[in-house]
């Protein structure tokens, strides 16, 4: 018997797990909590991030907070703007997450250590100021208000369905982050973490392996951004 | 010149921010990310003793000193020296500037405190412009502070201990300095500076808690456009910033202030990453 628990490989628990926090609302979960796991998966998504370049890769990279802003004001703005649709929202978010994620580590190309670390705090206090600079899109600091709820294929998603995709895609991203923290990839991460002089000398790009590194892990950012726009509304 | 002197007094700030960060620097080669923190502390403390107890300046001098030495002995502790490394130091230090403002936010609130100058509130005319006795004393207290710690650091014997220590810890330690006496000195002496600043940086930036995350950042800016450990350098490139702020604020727009010094930083770096007077290093292994 426990031979053949152990037989089942480790990685099964945690799906089981999220299949059963999936259809928790289906077991009689309430607003409140349907709310709160979503925000949850939200700031899981925004650490994993953090986890990536700065716990794997080692890059004092500090802006996931910015990035986790411009999630939230492009889901929103497209939703207001354009169409509600998921798919559009979540792809133009991870588009924009990219774009900001290489912005934001780009200095770290150049810079290391406390620098870096500073560069990209600084950032984050550059929102507020950014947000006020570009009202006209913004809103300024009264926020976007009254975002519609997003559809799928034309259908609006009540709350106990954005809450299933909300649990699919945070799976998602940690099966994606836990197979490529595994990976060559995830190897090369932790030897720049080391040392970036043993990393090159080991035949490891250092530039195209920290952007690399920036880009991922502003992904989950964004996603955790748009989650977040979705739930003030 | 209203608009000089305002930005040199805002400079001034930036420039004992920056000096603290430099003081810990040198003796400990460590970003004492929570000193801007420390500093706050100095502010409400001063307001604790002039307004809630209503003491004289002196005691509250006295106390200030000793409590916020006290707290960036506590810092040192237990959030530098069990930690060796960069990135976990990042996060011990994050935690204790946390720690420090929600003690803050505890005590006194989150309510901005207004600390009563000891200066007269009339603005003289100086040189042609409008300025306030107490942002003089700012501007004074930047220059003599930064004269007094760059002369201490080159001419006495603890300041050539304290730069062999930035220059190489195991070197310095091989040659007989007290490597660990050192780190806790300098973490005190910085402390015992923020204390010692609260009743006069108070009038100007009023005690509030949620300031230490700009000044910690733009102070930054500070000694990264002066380079690490420069002490003159850095306090010009403070005074430099303070300047850019006021008239970026007065000609372009208020929101724009932080962009530009941001915009510095970012040009500065990538031309002169070891700042105006820092030095190159070549070694990397």
């Amino acid at each position: 018997m426990l031979a053949r628990i152990r037989r089942v490989p480790f990685t099964v628990i945690p799906l089981v797990l999220a299949a059963l926090l999936a259809l928790l609302p289906w077991l009689g979960l309430g607003i409140y909590w349907n709310q709160e796991i979503v925000l949850t998966i939200g700031l899981a998504l925004l650490v994993s991030g953090l986890n990536l370049s700065f716990g794997y890769a080692g890059e004092l990279a500090l802006g996931q907070v910015a990035i986790y802003a411009v999630g939230a004001y492009v889901s929103g703005y497209i939703a207001l703007n354009l169409t509600s649709d998921l798919f559009v929202s979540l792809l133009a978010t991870i588009a924009a997450a990219l774009v900001i994620g290489l912005i934001s580590g780009y200095p770290g190309l150049r810079l290391g250590g406390w620098a870096l670390a500073m560069t990209s705090f600084f950032l984050v206090l550059l929102v507020p100021d950014l947000v006020n600079i570009f009202q006209k899109y913004t809103n300024g600091t009264i926020g976007l208000v009254g975002i519609p709820p997003l559809t799928l294929f034309g259908q609006p998603l009540d709350s106990n369905q954005y809450y299933l995709f909300a649990v699919i895609i945070g799976a998602l991203w940690f099966v994606v982050f836990r197979n490529l923290v595994t990976s060559r990839h995830g190897k090369a991460l932790l030897v720049l973490r080391r040392s970036p002089v043993l990393a090159s000398s080991l035949g490891i790009g250092v530039r195209p392996l920290k952007l690399k590194a920036y880009a991922l892990g502003a992904v989950p950012c964004g996603i955790a951004g748009a989650s977040r726009s979705e739930l003030r509304s | 010149m209203t608009t000089i002197w305002a930005g040199l007094s805002v400079g001034g700030v930036y420039a004992v921010v920056a000096l603290g960060y430099n003081i810990v620097y040198i003796g400990s080669s460590t970003l004492n990310f929570a000193h801007a923190n420390l500093m706050m502390l100095g502010v409400f403390l001063a307001y604790w003793g002039l307004v809630q107890l209503s003491w004289k300046i002196i005691p509250v001098l006295v106390v200030a000193v000793a409590i916020v030495a006290f707290a960036s002995m506590g810092e040192e502790r237990v959030a530098i020296r069990p930690v060796r490394h960069i990135q976990g130091q990042l996060v011990t230090m994050v935690g204790a500037a946390t720690l420090i403002t929600g003690i803050i936010e505890i005590v006194w609130g989150q309510q901005a405190l207004t600390v009563p100058s000891f200066f007269s509130d009339t603005p003289h005319h100086v040189l042609g412009g409008a300025v306030l006795p107490g942002d003089l004393a700012v501007i004074g207290l930047a220059v003599v502070l930064t004269a007094a710690i760059a002369l201490v650091s080159r001419l006495s014997m603890v300041g050539l201990r304290a730069l062999a220590v930035s220059e190489d810890r195991d070197a310095a330690q091989l040659r007989g300095i007290n490597v660990r006496r050192m780190q806790v000195g300098v973490f005190a002496l910085a402390g015992a500076i923020a204390g010692l600043l609260g009743p006069f940086l108070g009038p100007l930036t009023f005690a509030s808690y949620t300031l230490p995350a700009s000044l910690a950042v733009i102070g930054f800016v500070a000694l990264a456009i002066g380079g690490y450990g420069s002490i003159v350098a850095t306090t010009v490139g403070a005074f430099g910033i303070g300047l850019v702020q006021q008239y970026t604020s007065r000609y372009i727009g208020a929101n724009y202030e932080n962009l530009m010094v941001f915009a510095i930083l970012v040009v500065v770096l990538m031309a002169l990453p070891n700042g105006l007077a820092g030095a190159r290093r070549e070694r990397v292994v």
